[in-house]
C-alpha cells in the first residue's frame, strides 16, 4: 500500500510552502486552522521563527465556524489585526478542514481586501500536498498580483527563484548566493523567497535571466518564461570547481549563448550512488561530484517537484515510501546521499551514507546542520 | 478588567486569532502503552509533528503514518485503508503490537466515520489485537470539550479488570509525566497510610507494568483532563479516585490530604502547622517583592485562576493573568472571584495576537511562566511548566524559593 509510512516522516506541506514564501514580505499571514497547522509551520517548517517572528496567526477554527460558515467574523478579525499591525499585505492560507468543507479562501480574501483596503491573497492550500506546491502557488500569486507587465529588461540582471529555508535551511545560502553573483558583477533583482520585497516583485519582469535554484524554482521559472519571456537556468553553485562552472554558465546565458556542457559524464568507476533530495540541488551536487572526478554512476531521486526533461537515465521521481524502499533494495546502489531521516531506514543500513540535510524532511531536528554549499 | 479585546471567549466558536511564540526547549514525556503501536491517519500535514516528536523522544518505532488523499476522502476508501494498513503493519512489525491506537485528525469530524463499526471490523479482522481510536481534533475544542481528556482516557482503556481480592495497596497516579520530588509531602502521606506501590503510565516499562495498574486500590488525578480516565477506572476497574490537582493554597492542600484520609477510612491528619508554615513563607516572600507586579501564565499552572487567587491571598500584587483557550470547571470559581473581586487584575488570552502590538503589563514585573515572560519582556521570570515538580506543601515552599531566587531576594 503506497500511503503507509513506516519509516519516513511526513514531509512539509503546501501551506508551509506558502507561509515560507511570504515570510519576508511584511505580510499578515492567517492560517485557517484549529491550531495544529499553524504549529506545524512555525515549529516544524520555519527555521527562522526562533530568530525573528512574523505576523503569522492562526484563526483558531472551531467546528461551529466551519459548519455555520462564520466568514464575516473572520473577515472582521483579520481586518482589525491588519490595521493594528500595519502590514503591507494579507494572506489567508487554507488547511485540511477548509479544503474538506470547500471553504472559499480566495473569496474571503477578496472580502478582507474590500473591507480593509489592503491587498489580500487567498490560497486554497489543503495540507494534502507537499511544500514545493505551496512555494510555486505563492510565487505565481505574488507575480500575478504585484509584477508590472510592461517593464524594460535590464541587461545583466537576474532573479533568484525558489530559494527557501525548506530546501536550503537558514544557514546563509541565500546571502552567499547574492554575494557570489554580485561579486561576479551580476545584478540581483527579485529574491524569491529569501530577501524578497514588494519592490523587487513589481520589477521582476525586468530580469534578463531567471536562476532556478530549486525544483520549485524551475516551476516558477517556467511560469515567468510564459509571462515575460524570461529564459531560465536551473542549478545551484555547490562550491569548489562547480561554483566557477555554474558562474560561467550564468554569464554565458546572460550573454545570450548556450554554453557547451563542461561536466564530465560517469567514467565507469565501480559502485553507484543515489542522491535523494530537491531535484535541482541533487543534480547540482551530482555535477560537482563528477567535476571532482567521481567516476561512479550517480542517480538522482526526489519526492518533490520534478522536471522530467532535466532528469537523466536512472533518475527517479518517487511516489512514496514504498517506491523509495524498492529503489534502495534493488541492489543498484552502494552509496546514499540524503537527509538523515531518509538514511535511517533498514533498507539503507548497508549503504555508505552521507548526510544532505533537507529541512522539508527532517525539520527542526536537523535544520541547524543544513549544508552551506558555497564556502565563504 | 477582563480584557477580551479581539477575542470571543464566551462563544463556542473560535476564541480569536492566535499567535504562537517560538518553542521553549523542554523535555516532554510521551505517554506510551508498552507493546502498543499508534497509527496516525490523516493528511500528511496533520501527522508531521507527531513524527518529529516521536523521533525526538525515541518513540519512532512505535508509530506509523497512513496518509489520506483528498480522493480517499471523496471515495470513502478512508476506513478500508485503515483496516488494510493494520494488516500490513502486523506483518511487518516485530514484535507484533498487542494494542493499536488509531489517531485521527480534525477532518474526521467532518467525514461521518462510523467509529463503532470500524472498531468492530478491526477486531474481527485482527482478533489478536486490541484497538482504540484517538481523536486529535482541536477543531472540536470548546468550553465543554477537551481533546486531551479523550486522548488520555484511551490510554488507560486497555487495562483489564481484576477480581476484588487481586487488588493491592497500589495507587495509580493519573496526569503525571515526571516522578514526584522524593521530599514531596504527598509521598510521605501515602506511605504513612500504608499505600504503595505508586503506578504511573510514564513509569511503565512493560505491558505487565501497564496491566498492574488494574490492581491498584486508589487513583489520584493530578490533571483535570484525566478525569475521564479516572471515571473509566472507577466504573470498569472498581478503582475509586480523588481529584488532586496541584494547588498553591495551603489550606486546599490540607483539605486534599483530609479527603484522601476519608477515602481510605483513616483519621484526618492535623496539618495546621504545615499550613501555617506555608502561609508564613508565602507572605514573607510577598513582602520581599514589595509590590512588584506579578503576571501568571496558563503555561505555569493548569489552574491559573486558582493559583492567582492563592497568591493574591498571600499578598502578592498579581496584575495580569494569561488564560488558556480552554476553561476548566474546577477553576471556574476562582475565575469568577478574580473577575468580580479583583478589578486590578487584567485577564487576557495567552495566545491572543494582540500581545504583538499591545503590552498587557510593563516589563518591570515578575512573570510566572516563560511565555508571558517573553510577551512582557519581564525583568524576573520563574520557569514552571504546568505545575510540573510542584505539589503539596513542599510545592508551595518550592515556588516561594523559586520566586525569591528569581528576584534575587533570598532574605
Amino acid at each position: 500500500m503506497g500511503q503507509l509510512c513506516i519509516y519516513l516522516p511526513p514531509f512539509a506541506s503546501d501551506y508551509s510552502g506558502v507561509c515560507s514564501a511570504l515570510y519576508d514580505l511584511g505580510c499578515l499571514t492567517i492560517i485557517n486552522d484549529a491550531s495544529c497547522c499553524t504549529a506545524h509551520y512555525v515549529y516544524c517548517d520555519e527555521p527562522r521563527w526562533s530568530r525573528q517572528q512574523r505576523p503569522v496567526l492562526c484563526t483558531t477554527l472551531r467546528n461551529v465556524d466551519a459548519i455555520l460558515g462564520q466568514d464575516a467574523k473572520l473577515v472582521e478579525r483579520v481586518c482589525d489585526a491588519a490595521v493594528n499591525m500595519d502590514v503591507n499585505l494579507i494572506a489567508l492560507v487554507g488547511t485540511p478542514v477548509p479544503a474538506i468543507i470547500g471553504m472559499d479562501t480566495a473569496g474571503i480574501a477578496r472580502e478582507v481586501e474590500a473591507l480593509c483596503g489592503k491587498p489580500a491573497l487567498g490560497f486554497d492550500t489543503t495540507g494534502f500536498a507537499y511544500y514545493d506546491k505551496g512555494l510555486v502557488m505563492a510565487g505565481k500569486a505574488l507575480v500575478e498580483r504585484f509584477a508590472e507587465r510592461d517593464v524594460r529588461v535590464v541587461p545583466g540582471r537576474v532573479n533568484i527563484l525558489g530559494m527557501s529555508p525548506l530546501d536550503f535551511g537558514d544557514v546563509g545560502n541565500d546571502a552567499d548566493l547574492v554575494t557570489l553573483l554580485e561579486g561576479a558583477g551580476i545584478m540581483v533583482g527579485a529574491r524569491f523567497f529569501m530577501g524578497l520585497t514588494l519592490e523587487q516583485l513589481r520589477d521582476c519582469g525586468a530580469a534578463t535571466l531567471n536562476l532556478a535554484v530549486s525544483a520549485a524554482g524551475v516551476q516558477l521559472a517556467k511560469y515567468l518564461r510564459r509571462r515575460f519571456g524570461t529564459p531560465y537556468l536551473a542549478g545551484f553553485p555547490m562550491g569548489g570547481a562547480h561554483t566557477q562552472c555554474w558562474l560561467d554558465r550564468v554569464k554565458a546565458a546572460l550573454a545570450g549563448s548556450v554554453p557547451a556542457p563542461q561536466v564530465p559524464q560517469a567514467a565507469g568507476a565501480p559502485g553507484r550512488a543515489l542522491i535523494v533530495g530537491d531535484q535541482v540541488l541533487a543534480d547540482s551536487l551530482r555535477e560537482r561530484m563528477r567535476l571532482e572526478g567521481d567516476g561512479r554512476g550517480i542517480d538522482v531521486a526526489s519526492f518533490f517537484a520534478w522536471d522530467a526533461a532535466a532528469a537523466q537515465a536512472g533518475d527517479a521521481h518517487l511516489a512514496n515510501e514504498a517506491a523509495y524502499l524498492r529503489l534502495l533494495r534493488d541492489g543498484t546502489y552502494d552509496a546514499l546521499i540524503a537527509d538523515p531521516f531518509l538514511g535511517d531506514v533498514p533498507a539503507a543500513a548497508d549503504l555508505d551514507f552521507t548526510s544532505l540535510v533537507h529541512p522539508a524532511v527532517s525539520s527542526k531536528l536537523h535544520w541547524g546542520d543544513a549544508p552551506r554549499f558555497i564556502p565563504s | 478588567m477582563g480584557d477580551k479585546r479581539n477575542d470571543d471567549l464566551a462563544g463556542s466558536g473560535s476564541p480569536g486569532l492566535s499567535f504562537y511564540l517560538p518553542e521553549v526547549s523542554r523535555k516532554h514525556t510521551v505517554l506510551h502503552i508498552p507493546g502498543s503501536h499508534t497509527l496516525y491517519v490523516g493528511p500528511l500535514s496533520c501527522t508531521r509533528r507527531h513524527d518529529i516528536h516521536a523521533r525526538q523522544y525515541g518513540e519512532r518505532k512505535d508509530v506509523s503514518f497512513l496518509f489520506i488523499s483528498q480522493a480517499d476522502v471523496v471515495s470513502g476508501r478512508y476506513e478500508d485503508l485503515m483496516v488494510e494498513s493494520v494488516g500490513e503493519l502486523l506483518e511487518l512489525l516485530d514484535p507484533a503490537p498487542r494494542i493499536f491506537q488509531l489517531a485521527v485528525f480534525c477532518i474526521d469530524d467532518f467525514l461521518g466515520t462510523d467509529e463503532t463499526a470500524l472498531l468492530e471490523r478491526l477486531r474481527r479482522a485482527y482478533p489478536q489485537c486490541q484497538f482504540a481510536i484517538d481523536h486529535i481534533d482541536p477543531v472540536s475544542l470548546n468550553e465543554r470539550m477537551n481533546m486531551a481528556s479523550n486522548l488520555l482516557s484511551t490510554q488507560y482503556s486497555f487495562i483489564l479488570p481484576r477480581a476484588p481480592h487481586e487488588h493491592d495497596n497500589g495507587v495509580n497516579l493519573l496526569g503525571t509525566f515526571v516522578p514526584f520530588d522524593p521530599d514531596c509531602d504527598l509521598l510521605h502521606m501515602l506511605a504513612g497510610w500504608g499505600l504503595g506501590p505508586l503506578r504511573a503510565l510514564h513509569a511503565c516499562e512493560t505491558y505487565e507494568d501497564y496491566q498492574a495498574m488494574g490492581a491498584s486500590r486508589l487513583a489520584l488525578v493530578f490533571r483535570l483532563m484525566n478525569t475521564a480516565s479516572a471515571d473509566f477506572m472507577r466504573d470498569r476497574l472498581g478503582i475509586p479516585y480523588i481529584v488532586a490537582t496541584p494547588s498553591y493554597d495551603a489550606q486546599a492542600v490540607a483539605h486534599l490530604y483530609c479527603d484522601i484520609a476519608r477515602e481510605l477510612g483513616e483519621p484526618e491528619p492535623d496539618l495546621s502547622a504545615q499550613v501555617e508554615a506555608c502561609r508564613e513563607d508565602a507572605q514573607r516572600t510577598a513582602r520581599l517583592l514589595d509590590g512588584l507586579p506579578v503576571a501568571i501564565d496558563c503555561e505555569f499552572s493548569l489552574m491559573v485562576f486558582a493559583a492567582a487567587k492563592a497568591l493574591l491571598g498571600y499578598g502578592f500584587n498579581v496584575r495580569c493573568i494569561f488564560r488558556s483557550n480552554h476553561r476548566f470547571k474546577l477553576d471556574a470559581q476562582a475565575e469568577s472571584f478574580i473577575l468580580e473581586q479583583c478589578p486590578q487584575v487584567l485577564v487576557t488570552r495567552a495566545e491572543s495576537h494582540t500581545h504583538l502590538y499591545e503590552s498587557a503589563l510593563g516589563s518591570d514585573c515578575l512573570a510566572l511562566g516563560v511565555d508571558c515572560a517573553r510577551l512582557l519582556d519581564a525583568r524576573y521570570v520563574v520557569d514552571i511548566w504546568h505545575d510540573e515538580g510542584y505539589f503539596g506543601f513542599q510545592g508551595i515552599h518550592k515556588l516561594m524559593a523559586a520566586i525569591r531566587a528569581a528576584v534575587g531576594k533570598e532574605g
